[in-house]
């Protein structure tokens, strides 16, 4: 019975996984199809199913949905993306630096995808009026955007799926994450710069006209950017406080977020609506069909084996957990691959003992810098990919690649030597 | 400290009720903040609150929300009630019966809501053919959609709530409830032909433009339609067998939704978006906030003085359930009241050794019945009133109350000497 259940488990996994892969289907579908099926079969019961659901990661992701959905109505990225545009004087290399930084300081505090859904338009018009090509300015920031959301927990969603695993709070991700993520971000710029130095050339006119924008027009509704900043920064306080005050990271989260729906007199529903629901639920389908193969002992077995491989040599499987998720995720969805890998490490430490805070580490660089290898790597390379392609200029896979790629592997060549010094 | 929390835990749960029945602010704000305060002011650990979720309930409610909204878009209902239309000849007392036949159908097995949504149009449609006036034609349907709700575990929130926490299956709903429901929905309709079975006269004329309707018309998707009955069948059958199968039945409504979803090639992240997320926040909060009330003890104190008050006799806490139910439901939101009614139910039976089962049939009937006093009772009161009112017909609340309080008691009435005779 117990023999026939591994089976199970296993053929609905790799079936549901391998369907993910392929995007045929929709991602939120398959994987709460895969989810109720391992329930169907009785290799989890439902209680049992509900109990491995992540909810502090689920809280987390819907209360920061929520303030974002406000905070990006009132206008407050785009004008600052204005004002940035002229204060770089329309010089086309400072504004690749300036929003970069911008798009790297949102996507630390905010999320990745709305930072890049906001900027990119902005950003656009900008090179339209500069009569110059969009690609070195939209690929700076795709790679901005991952790096900057590798720094805090809240930053991206494997931070926080890591973050609602352990004990880990907010501090620990920013002592431990925000040091080696300015380096890289600072190398990566260099680098950038010394790549498309000689082909960022506007002329005089045109630069010009960028100083005739007026930022002040993109504020929509100022009494609302001042409860969504206020609100904002109580809950930033509260996550930087949050272990110390003994709340969990989620706790905090849905209080912005109710807080500022309470205050802010928007439609409830309307921002409701907005909440990524599919994403929510692929997550939770992902935890179930995870649990699903720990409950099994499935995850134990591959954690054994790993221990075998690596002999339980905490450089080796650090180093084997941050490159696999980097090269992985560069390629596929990198929710699915923290999913699994969350509970194999948990595995991992209970049966040999060792330290395992530098492999979290490990896993959360590979796999939120890892996004930046190709252009389908993370959900703001797609967004950056088809608003390009909107706008009639197509950034190809394999254009995207040659830059993107070598850079992904010098920010993981930076964090081995990071986490080789500080951890191992 | 101890004490602290008591008083915390009474002041936010009064607060955020009468915050909900002043409905001066959206119910779902008022729920989270109510939830997330309990947890900042630590009253109960956010582990803790996780726990209280009642997940079954939710799973229902979601699952149930995906296929129906999958339905809908097919044009079914619109093209039962033309056919019916059609089958009743025009004659207007037989649409008024053949209407409140299939509209307790569809609110036994669907939501109340989606089929007075879909339903009321249609039938506004008809009385503008036959120039009548459409109250008569409406108010049976606003008693006939929360009548035929109470039949199943599918039908009405309260009993999906009942049943994940009660632990009874879909069969035990329908040969518990099924019974009475029929013959309330008979006395109801009987009261209905002497009260309004003489004034409906109509043209010969304008009953023949019934007949030229044409229902092939109103199927949008023919292949989608069947796909959504086999699926749907399928859940049903599902339900009934889920006690055997050993599967609960959130499970089952999962496994319809989802794998409709899978089937039907419709976008899964529209059917998302449209799943009213509100009302399950609502819950999510309103579970918490009475989870806290039970951690801090407050409902094992209003349980034992509920005991005391009837002396631990059956049949006066049976009536006391149903009739405040009854009246409570007519005037408020059900759903708060039958959250906490919940854990009462339960911390009674701990207390007084008696035998809950027909306490929790007390509950099912009087929260169901009850929405039917006023026209706030029930959402599909609200819905039917406002479609009515932008087609230019206003039904008053006193006007409503007049016909629909007198037969709630009537319902309330026949549900107590149903419980007195089965029961006790």
């Amino acid at each position: 019975m117990l023999h026939n259940h591994l089976v199970v488990a296993i053929i609905i996994f790799t079936l549901t996984y391998t369907a993910i892969i392929s995007e045929k289907i929709n991602r939120m579908t398959i994987a709460l199809f895969g989810a109720v099926l391992m329930i169907v079969f009785q290799v989890l019961p439902q209680e049992h199913a509900f109990r491995v659901i992540d909810f502090n990661t689920i809280g987390l992701l819907i209360g920061m949905m929520i303030m974002v959905n406000i905070l990006k109505k009132t206008g407050i990225f785009q004008y600052v993306a204005i004002k940035t545009a002229k204060y770089s004087k329309g010089d086309p290399w400072k504004i690749i630096l300036y929003f970069s930084i911008i798009t790297a300081v949102s996507s630390a505090l905010l999320d990745n995808v709305t930072t890049i859904l906001l900027i990119t338009p902005v950003t656009l018009v900008i090179t339209d009026t500069l009569k110059i090509n969009p690609i070195p300015f939209m690929i700076s920031e795709i790679l901005a955007a991952n790096i900057g959301g590798t720094a805090t927990l809240i930053g991206d969603p494997p931070n926080i799926m890591i973050g609602g695993a352990t004990k880990l709070g907010f501090l620990d991700f920013l002592i431990n994450l925000s040091p080696i993520v300015v380096i890289i971000f600072i190398v990566t710029i260099f680098l950038l710069k010394l790549i498309y130095k000689n082909s960022l050339i506007v002329s005089e006119e045109n630069r010009k006209k960028i100083l005739e924008f007026d930022e002040r027009k993109a504020i929509n509704d100022r009494v609302l950017l001042m409860k969504s900043f206020a609100v904002l920064g109580l809950t930033i306080l509260g996550f930087t406080t949050h272990q110390i005050i003994g709340l969990e990271s989620a706790t905090v989260a849905l209080f912005g977020g109710s807080l500022l729906l309470l205050i802010s007199k928007v439609e409830p529903e309307d921002i409701l609506i907005e909440i990524e629901w599919t994403t929510i639920f692929f997550f939770i389908g992902l935890f179930v069909l995870v649990g699903a193969l720990e409950e099994v002992g499935v995850v134990e077995i591959l954690a054994k084996k790993m221990l075998n491989f690596t002999k339980g040599d905490l450089f080796m499987t650090a180093m084997l957990i941050l490159w696999m998720a980097a090269i992985a995720s560069a390629f596929i969805d990198n929710i699915p691959f923290v999913a699994t890998m969350i509970p194999l490490i948990k595995s991992l430490s209970m049966i040999s003992g060792i330290d395992v805070t530098p492999l979290w580490w490990a896993l959360s660089l590979g796999a939120c810098l890892g996004g930046n290898g190709t252009l389908v790597g993370a959900s703001a390379n797609v967004i950056v990919g088809g608003m390009l392609e909107k706008n009639k200029n197509k950034l190809a896979f394999l254009e995207y690649m040659k830059i993107g790629f070598p850079l992904m592997i010098i920010s993981i060549i930076i964090a081995s030597i990071y986490l080789i010094i500080f951890y191992v | 400290m101890f004490q602290n929390h008591l008083l915390v835990a009474i002041i936010v749960f009064s607060l955020a009720y009468v915050a909900l029945v002043s409905e001066k602010m959206n119910r779902v704000v008022v729920s989270m903040l109510g939830a997330i305060l309990m947890v900042v002011f630590q009253v109960i650990p956010q582990d803790e609150a996780f726990t209280y979720i009642d997940f079954d309930t939710l799973g229902v409610l979601i699952g149930m929300m995906i296929i129906v909204n999958i339905l809908k878009e097919t044009g079914f209902f619109q093209y039962v009630a033309i056919k019916t239309a059609k089958f009743a000849n025009g004659e207007p007392w037989k649409i008024i019966v053949a209407f409140a036949i299939i509209t307790a159908l569809f609110s036994a097995f669907l939501a109340n809501v989606t089929t007075v949504l879909l339903i009321t149009p249609v039938m506004l449609v008809i009385t503008d053919t036959l120039r009548v006036n459409p109250i008569p034609f409406l108010v049976p349907q606003i008693l006939v959609a929360n009548i035929g709700g109470t039949a199943t575990l599918i039908g009405d929130p309260p009993n999906i709530m009942i049943a994940g926490a009660a632990g009874f299956g879909f069969m035990d709903f329908i040969i518990n409830l099924a019974p009475v429901v029929i013959i309330i929905f008979v006395v109801t309709i009987a009261i209905f032909k002497i009260l309004y079975g003489k004034v409906l006269e109509v043209d010969d004329r304008n009953r023949k433009k019934i007949l030229e309707f044409d229902e092939n018309k109103t199927i949008r998707d023919k292949g989608l339609l069947i796909k959504c009955l086999i699926v749907l069948a399928l859940t049903i059958l599902g339900f009934i067998t889920h006690d055997l199968l050993n599967l609960q039945s959130a499970t089952v409504a999962l496994f319809g939704a989802t794998l409709l979803l899978a089937i039907s090639g419709v976008d899964a992240e529209e059917i998302i978006l449209e799943t009213e997320w509100t009302t399950i926040l609502f819950f999510v909060g309103l579970f918490i906030m009475v989870g806290a009330l039970e951690e801090v003890g407050v409902i094992e104190f209003l349980a034992q003085r509920m005991v005391s008050l009837t002396k631990g006799n059956i049949f006066i806490t049976v009536m006391i359930i149903l009739w405040v139910s009854a009246i409570a439901s007519s005037f408020l939101d059900n759903i708060p009241f039958v959250a906490t009614m919940i854990p009462l139910i339960k911390n009674l039976g701990v207390i007084s050794g008696m035998n809950t089962v027909p306490l929790w049939w007390a509950l099912s009937l009087g929260a169901c019945l009850g929405g039917s006093g006023t026209l706030i009772g029930a959402s599909s009161n609200i819905v039917i009133a406002s479609i009515l009112e932008k087609n230019g017909h206003k039904l008053g609340f006193v006007e409503y109350m007049k016909v629909g309080f007198p037969l709630m008691i009537v319902s309330i009435i026949i549900s107590t000497i149903y419980l007195v005779v089965i029961y006790i």
